[in-house]
């Protein structure tokens, strides 16, 4: 109990197929939440305990909950220990001459705590104790609502997730999950994803607060991963490999396809202003977070978000800031609705952040529809060259960070 | 469970949308007036919350309070916990820029923890205790057990922050470590003043010199009334009434008794601390222990106390610096009255017959916890075998059943956080996280 050790997930599995390229995303799938528990050890473990002090016979057996564990889940526990009393010859009945076995379902700060107070007749009252192993897990959203965005829970975890992406193409499908540690690469069987291969990050700096990282696609050798002042990218060997390297190259910005790329702070959290190859005429910006790129007839209109809280809408020749109400993560997508393009925006709300749609129609962007909440705050959002984007929140009831697939459909 | 992630989410709630800026100084006020930095000097209730901005320590504890490696990327026990390996996370750079060595780290414990045996063995640091100490690694989660390394006249950790300036018991300067190996803070300096009361704190908030106050118990529903963000902690003070000595005869143990039994502690809570804690029959709070209820003292309330009490003078003694202190012993000698009990409350007289007493519960990890309220009450300091719920039920009952203490509260730590204040997250036990703390709006 004593002894931690690190986690090095490191895992070498081969990928059992070619990834296919230049397929259109499917279906995104979910991860069901693993709840529930098993009873069985801690149920054996009490009821030794309790055999030890009564011997074979009859004890009133009373259960109290004071846990967060639920009606049905202490039914299965009172059914496990009832079993392995009567497994060791204790025999439950009502009441009468047996002894009083009371046994209480609570929880502390680690683990849950079950207790047996043993009373068989006078003062002495013998208490027994159990740690029991088990956390709550977050509770699962209810059934979609018609509203523009649409979300699909793609992968949960308790270290911070920078970005994640379903792979184009493969059977079975792939998703890339990005952390400050390594890309996990996970395929898609069963309605779940499954681990097949992690590819560690190395890095000589330390990482800067508020780490950002993002994965691109990449037509030639699968992916491109980008974090401050380091850049990996996969290698198509057997097994797929992944290679870093420290540099300040610049990173793609909106969807990875994008030509206009962004020098990034190795040492801070923020794209520096600098982009190359320009945008029209421009080159240099204002520091900012995110970017999002709506394509045009002619040109391509930019947003940035820029660190002092400013959006810039820019061309390559106006730069224009109107005063919106938007937080610092935004994304474009691709949709069937209005002008084709709208722009992802984060906002602050009591409980969490949210993210809203908007059309910029000339220089003035509109809100386009009902603004979908999380319940805690946003730690990336990246565009897609699928024309959709992904979110990554921080469950505050969880604490786990959790990344989803997001798509606008229009209201019919 | 559910209370802890209810603290994190109410924490969580300051937290904007936009990302963190680098940039500005966050100012805040203490009670606390250390005279000196040096963690070796704290006993193991001190050195919250500055000491872990400097100085880290071999583990920490996360903001749900779960024992986790920090300096020290791994550690392994020994045959009967007596002896303990700890291997260090590389790449870690005290402030001046030197490598974290393990003959520094061996020092540094040395200094703070005289009876250990601590040696450098490569890239890892060997613990002898002089008995089995099966909370080892939670003992070097505590502040006293930072690393810190004498170079010249500055004193150096490894923590985010670094000292500026230090006017001892006035006035703490700190700088965000640039290189430091989990990531440079977000705000370039710290300004703590050090020394000011409950109601300084308050009013230097309401004044807009201070970014983060401590906000007392009793206060906190006033203070979160003005529109200020309101943080908490779990339960992790203790208010108790720690007798001087243990009774001399049957008699007095049973005066003990029926005082404990006549305390009124929901009104205690609910009154003379405006709603904040809980009442407390057990030493340690549930959350920490899971079986607090089974120390409830049912079916001997006042009726049938009253009528076994007897007659007797006690003088309870309390320390006046904090108002709530005296109207909670004025509480008790009224309660006391009506079992019979003459209790008489005077501010810090050196010999009365008992205490009362505000102890920091000193860590997450429940017998650590025990040991430092044995500590801070005078009482014999239980030892473990091992970490199991049952032997720390049975230390805990054996100083309850010493009559030697009562526990009245468990009480959280609380703090106001100023407009302008983005991503505090005050964890499960209190601790400041200002590394992660950022400005925005007029602040920055």
């Amino acid at each position: 109990m004593a002894v931690y050790n690190s986690q090095h997930p490191h895992m070498f599995l081969r990928i059992s197929k070619p990834l296919m390229l230049g397929v259109a995303m499917g279906l995104l799938l979910t991860v069901p939440v693993a709840l529930g528990a098993e009873w069985g050890a801690p149920a054996r473990s009490l009821a030794q305990k309790i055999a030890a002090v009564t011997g074979p016979g009859a004890v009133a057996l009373e259960v109290n909950n004071r846990s967060s564990l639920r009606p049905a889940e202490v039914e299965q526990a009172r059914g496990a220990l009832a079993a392995e009393l009567a497994v060791l010859g204790v025999k439950i009945v009502e009441s009468g001459q047996a002894a009083n076995v009371r046994v209480t379902f609570s929880e502390n700060a680690q683990s849950y705590l079950w207790i047996a107070q043993v009373n068989q007749g006078g003062d002495d009252e013998k208490v027994l104790m159990v740690s029991v192993p088990g956390a709550r897990t977050a509770g699962s959203f209810g059934p979609s609502s018609p509203l523009n965005i649409h979300r699909t829970l793609l992968w949960s975890q308790q270290s911070p997730i920078l970005d994640a992406t379903v792979l184009p193409g493969g059977n079975p499908e792939h998703l890339l999950v990005l952390d400050g540690e390594k890309v996990a690469l996970f395929s898609g069987a069963g309605g779940q994803w499954r681990p097949e291969q992690a590819f560690p990050i190395t890095h000589a700096r330390p990482w800067p607060r508020d780490l950002r990282g993002r994965i691109v696609f990449n037509r030639e050798h699968l992916f491109d991963v980008y974090l401050p002042g380091v850049v990996c990218g996969a290698v198509l060997s057997s097994p797929l490999s992944m290679a870093c390297h420290e540099a300040d190259d610049p990173w793609p910005l909106g969807a990875g396809s994008s030509e206009v790329r962004g020098f990034f702070s190795p040492a801070r959290n923020f794209f520096t202003g600098v982009v190359a190859p320009g945008i029209g005429k421009q080159n240099t910006f204002a520091p900012f977070y995110s970017a999002a790129a709506l394509p045009r007839a002619q040109y391509v209109l930019w947003a940035l978000a820029a660190v002092d809280g400013s959006v810039h809408l820019v061309d390559g020749i106006n730069d224009v800031t109107p005063k919106l109400p938007w937080g610092s993560e935004i994304a474009e997508v691709k949709s069937s609705c209005g002008s084709g393009w709208q722009i992802l925006a984060s906002a602050r709300t009591e409980t969490g952040d949210s993210l809203r749609a908007y059309e910029v129609i000339d220089r003035e962007p509109e809100s386009v529809g009902i603004a979908t909440e999380f319940n805690g705050p946003l730690n990336a959002l990246w565009s897609k060259d699928d024309g959709g984007a992904v979110a990554v929140e921080r469950n505050p009831d969880s604490g786990k960070y959790e990344a989803y697939s997001l798509d606008v459909a229009c209201h019919q | 469970m559910l209370v802890i992630s209810s603290i994190v989410a109410l924490a969580g709630g300051t937290e904007a949308a936009a990302r963190p800026h680098y940039g500005g100084t966050v100012r805040i006020v203490l009670r606390e007036a250390p005279l000196s930095l040096d963690p070796a000097q704290l006993n193991v209730a001190q050195g919250k919350p500055i000491s872990p901005l400097i100085f880290e320590g071999l583990t920490r504890f996360d903001a749900h309070g779960r024992l986790q490696p920090h300096l020290a990327a791994r550690w392994e026990p020994g045959v009967g916990n007596q002896r303990w390996q700890f291997w260090l996370r590389p790449g870690v750079n005290f402030h001046d820029g030197a490598p974290l060595t393990a003959d520094a780290v061996a020092a540094s414990l040395r200094a703070a923890n005289p009876a250990w045996t601590v040696s450098a063995n490569g890239d890892s640091v060997v613990i002898e205790t002089t008995a089995p100490d099966p909370q080892l690694p939670a003992e070097l989660a505590l502040p006293r057990n930072g690393i810190a390394r004498h170079a010249g006249s500055r004193l150096l950790g490894t923590g985010p922050f670094q000292i500026s300036q230090f006017q001892p018991g006035r006035t703490l300067v700190l700088a965000a470590n640039e290189d430091y190996w989990g990531g440079r803070p977000f705000v370039d300096s710290v300004v703590a003043s050090l020394g000011q009361n409950w109601r300084q704190q308050l009013i230097t908030l309401e004044l807009g010199k201070a970014d983060v106050v401590e906000v007392a118990p009793e206060q906190v529903r006033r203070a979160g009334l003005s529109g200020r963000t309101i943080v908490e902690s779990a339960p992790n003070e203790l208010i108790v009434l720690a007798f001087t000595s243990g009774a001399e005869s049957a008699e007095e143990a049973r005066l003990r008794q029926a005082l404990s039994a006549g305390i009124d502690r929901a009104s205690i809570v609910n009154v003379l601390l405006q709603g904040q804690g809980e009442a407390a029959e057990a030493i340690l709070p549930n959350w920490m222990t899971g079986y607090a209820m089974l120390f409830a003292q049912t079916g001997q309330r006042s009726g049938d106390v009253t009528a076994t009490a007897m007659a007797g003078a006690m003088t309870l003694s309390y320390d006046a610096s904090d108002p709530a202190n005296q109207l909670i012993a004025e509480r008790v000698a009224l309660n006391a009255r009506d079992v019979g009990i003459r209790l008489q409350t005077a501010a810090s007289t050196a010999n009365a017959d008992a205490r009362l007493l505000r102890i920091p519960l000193a860590s997450p990890q429940p017998q650590l916890a025990l040991q430092a309220v044995a500590t801070a009450a005078g009482l014999a300091v239980p030892q473990f075998q091992g970490t199991s719920a049952e032997e720390l039920y049975a230390r805990e009952k054996e100083l309850l059943q010493s009559g030697r203490i009562i526990p009245l509260a468990h009480v959280p730590q609380a703090s106001a956080i100023g407009p302008g204040v983005q991503g505090w997250r005050t964890d499960l036990f209190g601790d400041y996280r200002l590394a992660d703390v950022w400005l925005s709006g007029s602040r920055l």
